[in-house]
């Protein structure tokens, strides 16, 4: 096949929907892969010799951890989804749109909060975040300053309730009354209309009679 | 990682301070939720926010599951923050299950001397704690609290080490006295906190707390 012609020179356009491979990437990639996989089998030779054990899978090259292991500063909310039906965008594959809990760092998924947890919480994830195991020693500066500062926030959130109190209860004195008028004026307005209403069928009683003897309807409006 | 203790941390009692927790109980609180997600990383700093956030104190509840409080022991014994920080935990005093945790933690790791002189003044300390246990909740006091921390042998399914005995202080032998038979006794006491009245009698607990508050 020299050129991709048909047969006889006819071009095949009916197929052209298909994927076009480049072949040069491919090939490319194999070619990495098996570079790749040469040099580490070189090196375990090496370690072999050297009487260590071999590396099974390749090292990621990832920069030594520089950071403390930190607290997460935002709530995971595990239960955030609970009860909830989602749309799988993602059937079968790696990655985001999985059914389960999705570690962005590390792309992975895990089907329960209980793995996931365990994954947050270990080397493995700390090292893509760039932290060490060791957890930061908090001085007694630091200490005091937050139980001053937690001081601080309970007197405040304290005071506000109670202000809060006093202005509730004249809050819900002042709705109750305002519902207590309401009511009445419902009750006065009904009265009313019942009232007109009486008024208004005696009225249109003596028109009927009325109408009927001399073979018209009443003037004005017929409205009630 | 996320359950070793720090590196560096003294042996408290010859073992790793972590052991003072019985291992069955111990690895529960490892499986815990509560420990995975919230106590992970935590710092003597943060876990001020944490200690003031629990609503009970106590050791396990309905089936076998540990309390945030018993949780927050743990953490402690892992990091093991230095004397001052613990002695400006007690001395929040309206930060109740603060003081509280950190009083159970200094009669667990401290030397003798320093918990007796730690403690005793929150003798005086009336504030109501709640407590949990696999009964249920319970009403409890502070100073009650305390005075089983410093009278009992078994608290909050912690084993508590006879520090008393591996250091004994000139001047205070008569209260060590009693305790190897507190041991025996107490070992039968099967729940956190469930303290049995005719043990507590029959033992003849040689300092009241009216002698403590006129010492
Ligand atoms: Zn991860």
């Amino acid at each position: 096949m020299a050129d991709k012609g048909g047969a006889y020179g006819t071009k095949a356009s009916d197929t052209d929907f298909r994927k076009k491979w480049d072949k040069e990437e491919y090939a490319e990639r194999a070619r990495k892969k098996d570079q790749e996989e040469k040099e580490r089998m070189q090196e375990n030779e090496n370690r072999m010799k050297q009487g260590k054990k071999p590396l099974k899978g390749r090292r990621d090259d990832l920069p030594k951890p520089t950071e403390l292991m930190k607290q997460r500063e935002a709530p995971l909310e595990l239960d955030k989804n609970l009860g909830k039906t989602m749309v799988v965008q993602n059937p079968g594959g790696r990655g985001p749109g999985q059914p389960g809990f999705y570690c962005e760092a590390c792309n992975r998924t895990y089907k329960d909060s209980v793995g996931y947890l365990d994954h947050i919480n270990s080397r493995a994830h700390l090292r893509v975040l760039g932290q060490t195991t060791r957890v930061a020693r908090s001085t007694l500066a630091q200490v005091q300053a937050r139980i001053a500062f937690l001081r601080e926030k309970t007197k405040a959130a304290s005071a506000a309730k109670a202000f809060d109190f006093d202005q509730r209860l004249a809050e819900v004195k002042a709705k109750e009354a305002a519902l207590r008028e309401q009511k009445k004026a419902a009750k006065k307005a009904e009265k009313e209309k019942a009232r007109l209403e009486l008024i208004n069928d005696t009225a249109v009683d003596q028109d009927d009679d009325m109408s009927k003897l001399m073979g018209f309807g009443g003037f004005g409006t017929t409205k009630k | 990682m996320a359950n070793t203790t720090v590196s560096g941390a003294l042996a408290i009692h010859g073992q790793n301070p972590q052991f003072l927790v019985e291992t069955i109980i111990r690895n529960r609180i490892y499986d815990s939720t509560y420990w995975k997600e919230h106590c992970f990383a935590l710092t003597a700093e943060t876990l001020i926010d944490k200690a003031i956030e629990t609503r009970y104190v106590g050791g396990v509840y309905s089936n076998q599951r540990p309390t945030q409080f018993i949780c927050l022991v743990l953490k402690l014994l892992q990091i093991q923050p230095e004397k001052e920080i613990l002695v400006e935990y007690l001395r929040a005093d309206e930060f109740k299950y603060l003081r509280a945790l950190a009083a159970l933690y200094i009669r667990l790791t401290f030397r003798a001397v320093d918990v007796y002189e730690l403690l005793e003044p929150l003798l005086k300390d009336y504030s109501k704690l709640r407590l949990r246990d696999v009964s249920g909740f319970h009403l409890t006091y502070m100073d009650e609290f305390v005075y089983n921390l410093l009278t009992e042998e078994r608290e909050s399914e912690l084993e508590q080490e006879q520090k008393q005995k591996q250091e004994p202080q000139p001047g205070r032998e008569q209260r060590q006295k009693p305790h190897t038979k507190q041991v025996t006794l107490r070992r039968w006491v099967p729940i956190c906190f469930e303290k049995s009245v005719e043990v507590a009698v029959g033992l003849k607990i040689p300092f009241t707390q009216s002698q403590y508050l006129s010492r």
